[in-house]
């Protein structure tokens, strides 16, 4: 074909701009690592790439969130165990003070250790958080906790617990409301209370805080304890409910109820509870489903029972069988903090597996968005020096084109 | 003896002009639409000496152009063919870029704004978390304004080269008629001939024409949809006009002698052609698909935000401006500019999970009847509607389509084949704006707080069910349990009691507040409450440290409120990338191939009509020794003579 001197320079210049053009490409992934610069490059790719780096992001907002959710659980937890410390002390208190032979002035240092210690307490339930709100308010984190009004310590704050997203499906708690971990603690040994009735009692009969043997059997009711004598002279025991009428014996006749043995077990309907002393007939113990106690409450009430009158004998039964509730009250306070402690080391390791799987997606999308969007540095480097070497070659055979010209000769 | 100088002559006036046509293609080697021009010599009439035939010397039959129409009509075609694609991938890169661009895509502040949302969740309390928040917000909405800004600006660049390409087209088309006039004086002059074949390629550039030889010499051109564009030395011009608004993209009209008709349809191919596509196709998409974006994360956003409660103990306010707005509502429907009747359209969305990514023409069949027809543009479906009598009353008029409640303000002043364009989506990226500046008016709390009874005895839990509105929250609700399966609901502001109804332990009881009918939020109670056990539902007033609210709106980033709720923001946005991306990629390989076949009809074109020099230098030297050896003849007859006059001396 007949061809024109336009043509060879024409196709010579489109030859060295092709080759430049992807020289130039090459450059650009080799600066920045990328394979696909913008998405016309490759439109699937991008889609993916971008599916990709959201998916990414997303996770690494989870793991920012586990973050923080484990710092603020592992303030609580240190704050819980300043809690868990004081009641273990006044654990200690409450059977200190079971000792009989304390005298008047030791018992009052213990009332002003224990009076110490409930402040403490109270401290830690309006602990700030960083940002200096209350920690253990719930929702309402402005207000302080626990406040004292006439002599009662009362929650000002509610129940909301607030949550974390830290995966797509799973959000975890990251505070706990102070009504659940200070207030709402159920008195005596959790099912029920055991305490004298309105008069007080004549004798010297002490009552265990008792336990529920047979949940079962258990039927919750207010019952009454008394003892009476039957018509041999011997002291029995009797019970009967409120609403299940006469317990022991059924026929409420003091001819049929056991006679009483010092430091025997009582047992009807699934509970169990020891009474030891010296009962005179018609004293009687009152026994009543649990109720919904504050553990400033159990304190004060440690507080009030060491500065009780305990000169008589029957004075110290009373405050004993008081004692062995509150001794049952502090250890339920106990268990609930333990409880909840546990509750967050639960949490934390739920935050702990949420952050492997988030650190594991994000390396999984990571290595995908890698593949996806960057090149392989050798492959490209290499192909970039075949490039250079096929630029030189345009460029010399047209240089060596243009000296051809018959004008040379003639 | 004169024979043979007259045949000396003839020959060094032949090679003469031989030479001047090569000097004049040596010359004219590098000029542009320039044809090779070749001479053919013929020999002079013969003389009849005797019997036979005596030469009479050589005479220059024709200098012709080198030209072969076809070639010429086929590198006009494929370069419109190449100017369409090349345009069109031009255009589009720049969007390709911007979009996945960390600077300027939306993904990326979305990210942002999701991630602080999840950080004022950790600590709803914090006034600096909520101001982080804020600033994000701000950043996000500040994306999708200037992510519109950009595609407006390219828009009136795109209206620019449009208007920049009839300027041209004018101009090309009056030089040509120009030309025709000429030739049709002074047929077949080869300058002009040249000039108008190079005038002819420089139009193709444009759009796709036909060319149509006369007899008078002149050339007919038309646009390849048939309208005239030149006959002889009349041509019609084209005319450029952008609808109302510079972001309606504008039309082209081509002059008719008696007015004007619009071609802008008819101008799929070449740079225009690219240049329209650009901007239906590509531009139009994005702004309407961020705009669904924008409307969308509004829409859900902002729901979600008046269900909660802020930090002053108030009812969550519209977080982002308000979509709906009256301006913007009127601002979605445009008047064609044509219209007799004087009736206003307004747009409110209503379903953005409806709304479809198109614009819509919208026109009155018949009046008298209320009847209009409603075209979706992307993929020409059409619907027949009747103007509803409500709202209110007339006079107004209302119809509901796609999501959108259109609505006329005076039905009375609609006249038959008044049109409108609806623009539901495009452009609503440009007004999204955040409403709130306060930290504290971010309502991340639920403005519920339930409790269960300080002297509770059982074991009953109580959470929060989902909330529906906040008609309810302002009054405090009490569930008093009569025994362990039933239960009053005591509305304890206003000092009414409902029940018993009846309760299952140990499973998930759904209580509805108020009730049943009209239900504002619903409570979850389980477990095994004791009669007498109570739990209440309150006003949040002071819960400054909930997070239920600000949690529900973090889980936005995954809801899927597009489309028909097949489609996250995210999902919506990586689809615009792809199909942008896509879009750019198709461009760039028809352009490259587009690119192939014009060098080959280039190539065959210019083999035939272009200069070379070497051939050039080849035929000089042939004309120069035929010039010598002509002058060389001279000298012989000459000395020829000199041989007659010494014999006769």
């Amino acid at each position: 074909m007949r061809i024109s001197t336009n043509q060879i320079y024409q196709r010579s210049i489109n030859n060295i701009m092709a080759q430049q053009e992807k020289l130039s490409r090459l450059d650009d992934q080799l600066s920045n690592n990328r394979r696909v610069q913008s998405p016309s490059d490759d439109p699937i790719a991008a889609a993916q790439i971008e599916l990709m780096s959201q998916r990414l992001k997303s996770s690494e907002v989870y793991n920012s969130n586990i973050q923080s959710a484990n710092s603020k659980l592992k303030f609580e937890e240190g704050v819980l165990t300043g809690v868990k410390t004081a009641l273990q002390r006044l654990r200690e208190i409450q059977v200190q003070a079971g000792n009989g032979a304390l005298s008047d002035s030791d018992r009052k240092t213990l009332a002003n250790e224990a009076q110490n210690l409930l402040n403490q307490l109270q401290d830690y339930a309006n602990f700030k958080d960083n940002d200096g709100y209350y920690m253990f308010s719930g929702g309402k984190s402005a207000s302080a906790a626990i406040s004292l009004i006439n002599g009662q310590y009362v929650y000002n704050g509610d129940s909301t617990q607030r949550l974390q997203q830290i995966t797509d499906s799973m959000q975890v708690a990251i505070n706990d409301p102070g009504d659940a971990i200070f207030m709402q603690i159920p008195d005596g040994n959790g099912v029920f209370t055991v305490q004298q009735t309105a008069t007080p009692n004549a004798g010297t009969a002490i009552a265990s805080s008792g336990s529920v043997i047979n949940p079962a059997a258990y039927i919750p009711d207010n019952y009454t304890l008394t003892f009476a004598l039957n018509s041999q002279g011997k002291t029995v025991v009797m019970v009967t409910g409120a609403t299940t009428g006469n317990v022991i014996p059924s026929t409420g006749l003091p001819d049929d109820a056991p006679v009483y043995q010092d430091g025997a077990s009582i047992t009807f309907n699934g509970m169990d509870i020891k009474i030891s002393g010296d009962p005179q007939p018609g004293d009687s113990f009152a026994i009543s489903p649990a109720q919904s106690s504050s553990m400033f409450a159990t304190v004060q009430q440690m507080i009030a029972a060491l500065t009780q009158s305990h000169l008589t004998p029957a004075d110290k039964a009373q405050v004993q069988t008081i004692n062995n509730q509150l001794l049952a009250q502090i250890d339920s306070a106990l268990n609930r903090v333990l409880d909840v402690q546990s509750d967050i080391g639960s949490r934390m390791n739920l935050l702990d597996s949420a952050e492997n799987a988030n650190d594991n997606l994000i390396e999984v999308s990571t290595e995908v968005l890698k593949q996806l969007r960057e090149i392989n540095p050798v492959v490209v480097a290499a192909e970039y020096n075949a490039q250079i070497y096929n630029l030189q070659i345009a460029q010399q055979s047209f240089s060596r084109l243009q000296g051809l010209s018959i004008f040379n000769f003639i | 003896m004169p024979g043979i100088l007259n045949i000396a002559y003839s020959g060094l006036n032949a090679f003469q002009n031989a030479i001047s046509v090569t000097a004049n293609n040596i010359a004219n080697a590098n000029s542009r639409g320039y044809t090779r021009q070749s001479i053919i010599l013929q020999s002079h009439l013969t003389q009849k000496y005797g019997g036979s035939y005596l030469g009479n010397g050589v005479t220059v039959g024709s200098i012709y152009r080198n030209v072969d129409q076809f070639a010429n009509a086929q590198v006009r075609s494929m370069e419109t063919l190449k100017s369409q694609y090349d345009n069109f991938y031009q255009q589009a890169l720049q969007i390709d870029k911007l979009l996945s661009n960390d600077n300027s895509s939306i993904s990326v502040s979305l990210q942002s704004f999701f991630k602080a949302i999840g950080q004022v969740n950790d600590s709803p309390d914090s006034l600096t978390a909520r101001d982080v928040f804020i600033k994000q917000s701000q950043l996000l909405a500040g994306q999708f304004n200037s992510l519109q800004r950009q595609l407006d600006e390219y828009q009136s660049n795109n209206n620019l080269q449009l208007l920049e390409a009839v300027n041209q087209i004018n101009s090309i088309t009056a030089d040509l008629a120009a030309v025709n006039g000429q030739l049709m004086s002074t047929p077949n002059d080869p300058a002009l001939l040249d000039l108008r074949d190079e005038l002819l390629r420089q139009l193709a550039e444009f759009s796709e024409i036909t060319v149509a030889n006369q007899a008078d010499g002149s050339v007919s051109v038309g646009l390849a949809s048939g309208e005239m564009l030149i006959a002889g030395s009349d041509v019609r011009s084209l005319s450029i006009s952008s609808n109302l608004s510079n972001t309606t993209g504008t039309s082209i009209s081509l002059g008719t002698g008696a007015g004007t008709i619009d071609v802008t349809s008819r101008l799929t191919t070449g740079k225009l052609g690219a240049l329209f596509d650009y901007q239906n196709t590509v531009i139009t998409k994005a702004s309407q698909l961020i705009g669904q974006m924008a409307i969308g994360l509004s829409q859900t956003f902002n729901a979600q935000h008046q269900l909660g409660m802020d930090m002053n103990s108030n009812i969550g306010l519209n977080f982002f401006t308000d979509y709906n707005s009256t301006a913007l509502q009127l601002g979605r429907a445009v008047n064609s500019g044509k219209n007799t009747g004087t009736g206003v359209l307004s747009v409110n969305i209503s379903n953005i999970g409806q709304t479809q990514l198109s614009d819509y023409s919208l026109s009155v069949t018949n009046a008298a009847t209320n009847q209009l027809m409603v075209t979706r543009q992307s993929d020409g479906q059409t619907t027949v509607l009747t103007w509803s009598q409500n709202p209110p009353s007339p006079p107004a008029g209302q119809v509901v389509l796609d999501g959108m409640t259109i609505t006329v303000d005076d039905i009375s002043e609609l006249a038959d084949n008044d049109n409108f364009t609806l623009m539901p989506t495009r452009g609503a990226a440009r007004d999204l704006a955040i409403q709130i500046t306060d930290p504290k008016q971010v309502a991340l709390a639920s403005p519920v707080r339930i409790m269960s009874g300080t002297a509770n005895t059982g074991q009953g839990n109580i959470a929060l069910g989902a909330l529906l509105n906040t008609n309810g929250v302002n009054h405090q609700y009490s569930i008093d349990f009569i025994d362990s399966t039933h239960f009053n609901l005591v509305d304890v502001t206003g000092g009414t009691s409902t029940g018993p109804f009846p309760f299952t332990p140990n499973s998930k009881n759904t209580i509805q507040i108020p009730d049943n009918i009209n239900p504002s939020y619903s409570i979850v109670l389980s477990g095994a409450p004791n009669a007498g056990d109570q739990f209440s539902a309150q006003y949040n007033t002071g819960g400054i440290g909930d997070n239920t609210n600000g949690l529900l709106l973090g889980a936005l980033q995954q809801s899927k409120i597009l489309s028909g709720g097949n489609a996250t923001l995210f999902d919506t946005y990586s689809s615009l990338i792809s199909q942008v991306g896509s879009q750019t990629n198709q461009a760039k390989l028809r352009s490259d191939s587009a690119d192939v076949l014009y060098q080959q009809a280039v190539d065959f074109q210019e083999s035939k009509s272009k200069v070379n020099l070497d051939e050039e230098g080849v035929n000089l030297l042939r004309f120069q020794q035929a010039y010598e050896a002509a002058g060389k003849l001279l000298q012989v007859t000459s000395e020829i003579m000199n041989v007659l006059f010494d014999a006769m001396r």
